[in-house]
């Protein structure tokens, strides 16, 4: 690599790196503790959306963690739109359905009528086995089958979810 | 606690089916139909060490695309993976030819945050977690990857982790 090239890029990486420090800052400065991050949406059921697998990003506000009794599930798609998923009490794992409500924005904020219900298949530690300890363990895995998703009834997906605990 | 704004079902229903039903339109070509074999998902970068200088620090959502080498419609000698970001995205090439082990520079990496930069000789390497998922298992799920990245976005010295959950699209 020559200094030129070099330069030119450590020039651009510093003017992003700009956006980067302000975009820390403001997380850090939100009040409320919540995981970070990203994942895939994927085995859809019975949807005219998503057809395949979706990427998005996600934050995760448990309710063991927060100020309420609801654990909040908000999912940022990478073709733009959001959900935004409620449920009371914690998302430990469990097989049972917890019922739920959701808002969606697509152009506009909706109530989903249709009410979402979601079965956590797993919240546990990043890359082992074991249950996630939640708001002692950084790096959580976080996977959920959703029915009646992006209030569409009857459309079922599993999201698998990989987050950061911010504090 | 956020204020709800009120909506009917009808509403919820069509506005997001509606919207949702041009995005399928536009996007929804899987890997598979388009006769590759392609991973998709995301999770987050960490930040761990020796990026202060170069203005990062914290977490960052990361989007991450796979090509991974070997399966079906995907060349022998080549992984591809794309990491986007909030403000920027990193594409690189690696051959991934020694196992799980070895740490990987790749042989092709494009940073994009104005304009592309592509080193001739790219310095930030991934080290794979065994105890994660392995990129050439053919598995439906990565959904426990995770890796190492030294000399992150070519800032010598500087390391962060990343994680994420991938699924074959």
């Amino acid at each position: 690599m020559t200094l030129k090239t070099r330069t030119a890029g450590l020039l651009h990486s510093l003017q992003a790196a700009v956006l980067v420090v302000l975009a820390s800052t403001a997380a850090a400065s939100a009040e409320q503790a919540e995981y970070m991050g990203a994942g895939a949406i994927h085995s859809p059921y019975n949807c005219s959306w998503p057809t395949g697998v979706e990427m998005t990003r996600a934050r995760y506000i448990p309710a063991e963690i927060s100020d309420g009794d609801v654990s909040i599930v908000t999912l940022n798609f990478a073709v733009g739109g959001v959900n935004i998923y409620n449920f009371r009490g914690g998302l430990s794992q469990r097989r049972s359905w917890r019922r739920g409500m959701g808002r969606s924005i697509w152009g506009a904020l909706y109530f989903m009528g249709t009410r979402p219900s979601a079965r956590v298949l797993a919240r546990q530690e990043a890359v082992y086995n074991s249950t996630a300890d939640v708001g002692a363990s950084d790096n959580i895995r976080l996977r959920m089958r959703i029915r009646n998703f992006n209030g569409e009834a009857g459309c079922g997906v599993t999201v698998s979810l990989m987050l950061r605990h911010l504090d | 606690m956020v204020c709800i704004l009120p909506g009917t079902a009808e509403n919820a229903v069509r506005g997001a089916a509606v919207a949702a039903l041009a995005l399928a339109a536009t996007f929804a070509q899987s890997g598979q139909a388009a006769g590759f074999t392609e991973y998709l998902g995301g999770g987050f970068i960490q930040v761990r060490e020796g990026c202060e200088d170069f203005g990062w620090s914290g977490t960052h959502q990361v989007m991450i695309r796979m090509q991974p080498q070997g399966m079906q419609g995907n060349p022998e000698d080549e992984t591809q993976m794309a990491l986007i970001m909030g403000t920027g995205t990193i594409a690189v090439r690696l051959d991934i030819d020694r196992g799980v082990r070895r740490s990987y520079v790749p042989t092709e990496a494009t940073y994009i945050w104005n304009g592309p930069y592509s080193p001739e000789e790219p310095t930030m390497s991934f080290s794979f977690d065994p105890d994660g998922s392995w990129l050439l298992n053919e598995t439906a799920s990565m959904d426990r990857f995770h890796a190492i990245v030294e000399n992150f976005n070519e800032h010598e010295g500087c390391r962060v982790e990343l994680f994420g959950s991938l699924y074959r699209n």
